[in-house]
């Protein structure tokens, strides 16, 4: 299981949002992740193996993670889906 | 019969029973229903704590302006102003909040305001609002929870639709609508951006400084304002006023711990808002989802940031200034009550109106929308803040726009409706 932070600047209104789309795209294709959801802050608590987050706030953040999915429309599921294949590609390659 | 009652006039416990049966409805399973509930409640346990926190330190603050100055300094900050609400009317205000979700629904279903309203926060605060207003006007509890509740749900349907065809320009599609309640001066930077400049000379050509960006940081950016701000009152009350509040503290050390501590009760209520909403608007969308299928989602403010995230910035510091000017001119003016902007209000509502007078107007539309945003974000508080400040709702004021042209115009409406009865 891998695990997942989405967040945003407050952790309210759209990394809530992008939270329940993650967790949509995660069911719907059976990926071994689990994805929690929380502000900014919560990067340093616990050691994420990706974070989702608006692609206007990756730059604040992809230096403390081993790797960023960055989001432009975070009602796409689309976009998300290929996020996270991204992400296990990145994986299975180390 | 008491024990029910009791249990249910709890803000808490009434939430959580909804959230309880939205995870019911989504068919989740024993152990996620149990602790999807618990945690709505727990949520919002945390979120009355943090209310609390907060009403201490503004009573402070209130102090010291008020003898400081012989005016009311009011923080322009919704949470702080949903934290004193929360004190007075929490359980009509979760009711409220609750029949507004379901109205939501009925009127995307039913007419053609096809909007579902998914920033939760936002539901809350104007629930608030539009309770306060009922509250003021003596309206009973059976009456604010029909008309409050039929009004949110009616905001929440059809207020994002004045922004979709900014909406549309800005993420090059129409899949998404702006759920973030300063509809109106949104949409009239959009207007403006379009009269004042050109869109191809847009935001995103230009480089902001790096620090700039700690503004992004919402803590920080409350902690900031908020420990000039005590500063500012400390030293107009003078010495013996801090010190008889500060119970021992020195009183050039008050300020600073006073300021960090707002931002400390901040984040408090802003985590127990997080818990407490998030099973409740997951239930919400899988509805929405399910049964009106030809429905268009609106969410909060930052889902429009990375398509212009230069406007952002820019449209913060304009907004900001303009909320600076506009309290200078309630001091020039006078005014018996004063408006103190807020930094992170400026930062997401006019880094909003900025993207949006962005998009038709590019760097010149940015600049002129989010300026006017930030004059109305500081300004129209005052229309509403002497009705409230009647209920006890002191020292802290609802800033967005759309919170106090709707709310104002139901006071209005009510008071002569109540004109002609009696």
């Amino acid at each position: 299981m891998y695990n997942a932070l989405v967040a945003c600047r407050t952790g309210m209104g759209s990394s809530m949002l992008l939270k329940i789309k993650v967790d949509q795209v995660i069911k719907e294709n059976g990926y071994p992740i689990v994805a929690e959801h929380s502000n900014l802050d919560a990067i340093d608590g616990k050691s994420w193996d990706f974070i989702v987050t608006m692609s206007d706030i990756t730059d604040d953040v992809k230096d403390k993670v081993p790797y960023c999915i960055a989001i432009r429309n975070l009602m796409d599921k689309e976009e998300i889906k290929k996020g996270i294949e991204g992400f296990l590609e990145f994986r299975n390659n180390k | 019969m008491k024990v029910i009652i009791s249990l249910l006039s709890n803000a808490g416990i009434l939430v959580g029973l909804i959230s309880m049966l939205g995870l019911i409805l989504q068919k989740k399973s024993a152990d996620d229903v149990i602790k999807g509930t618990a945690k709505t409640i727990i949520g919002f346990l945390i979120f009355n704590i943090g209310s609390a926190a907060i009403g201490v330190t503004l009573t402070n603050f209130n102090t010291m302006f008020q003898k400081g100055f012989g005016i009311t300094g009011v923080v322009t900050q919704v949470e702080a102003a949903t934290a004193l609400a929360q004190g007075k009317f929490g359980t009509i205000v979760a009711i409220v909040m609750v029949i507004g979700f379901a109205m939501n629904l009925f009127f995307a279903r039913f007419t053609p305001f096809k909007n579902i309203f998914l920033t939760g926060q936002h539901s809350l605060y104007f629930a608030c609002v539009l309770t306060l207003v009922l509250k003021a006007c003596n309206v009973n509890n059976t009456v604010t929870i029909i008309v409050g509740g039929t009004l949110l749900g009616f905001s929440a349907a059809a207020l994002p639709g004045l922004c979709q065809r900014y909406m549309r320009k800005i993420t090059g599609n129409d899949s998404l609508a702006l759920g973030h309640y300063n509809h109106l001066a949104y949409a009239f930077s959009g207007f403006l951006g379009s009269k004042v400049g050109n869109p191809e000379h847009s935001t995103e050509n230009f480089k902001f400084p790096k620090w700039l960006s700690i503004f992004r940081d919402f803590t920080m950016c409350v902690a900031v304002v908020m420990v000039i701000v005590f500063y500012v009152a400390a030293f107009a009350a003078g010495k013996t006023v801090v010190d008889g509040l500060a119970k021992g503290v020195d009183w050039l050390v008050f300020p600073l711990l006073q300021g960090l501590q707002f931002a400390a009760a901040m984040y408090v209520l802003i985590t127990g808002v997080r818990m407490f909403i998030s099973e409740i608007t997951a239930a919400f969308v899988a509805i929405s989802e399910k049964y009106i299928p030809n429905s268009r989602p609106a969410v909060d403010c930052p889902s429009v940031f990375p398509f212009a995230p230069t406007a952002v910035i820019l449209g913060f510091i304009s907004a900001y200034a303009a909320g600076l000017v506009s309290m200078g001119v309630m001091i020039a003016m006078k005014s018996p009550i004063v408006m103190i902007p807020s930094a992170s209000i400026a930062f997401f509502s006019g880094g909003t109106a900025g993207v949006f007078g962005n998009s038709t107007g590019g760097w010149k539309g940015c600049i002129a929308g989010s300026f006017v945003a930030g004059v109305l974000l500081v300004s129209l508080p005052l229309m509403l803040y002497p009705v409230f400040a009647h209920l006890g709702i002191v020292g802290a004021s609802f800033p967005n726009v759309d919170y106090n042209i709707i709310g104002t115009l139901l006071y209005k409406i009510t008071q002569f409706i109540q004109s002609v009865i009696h």
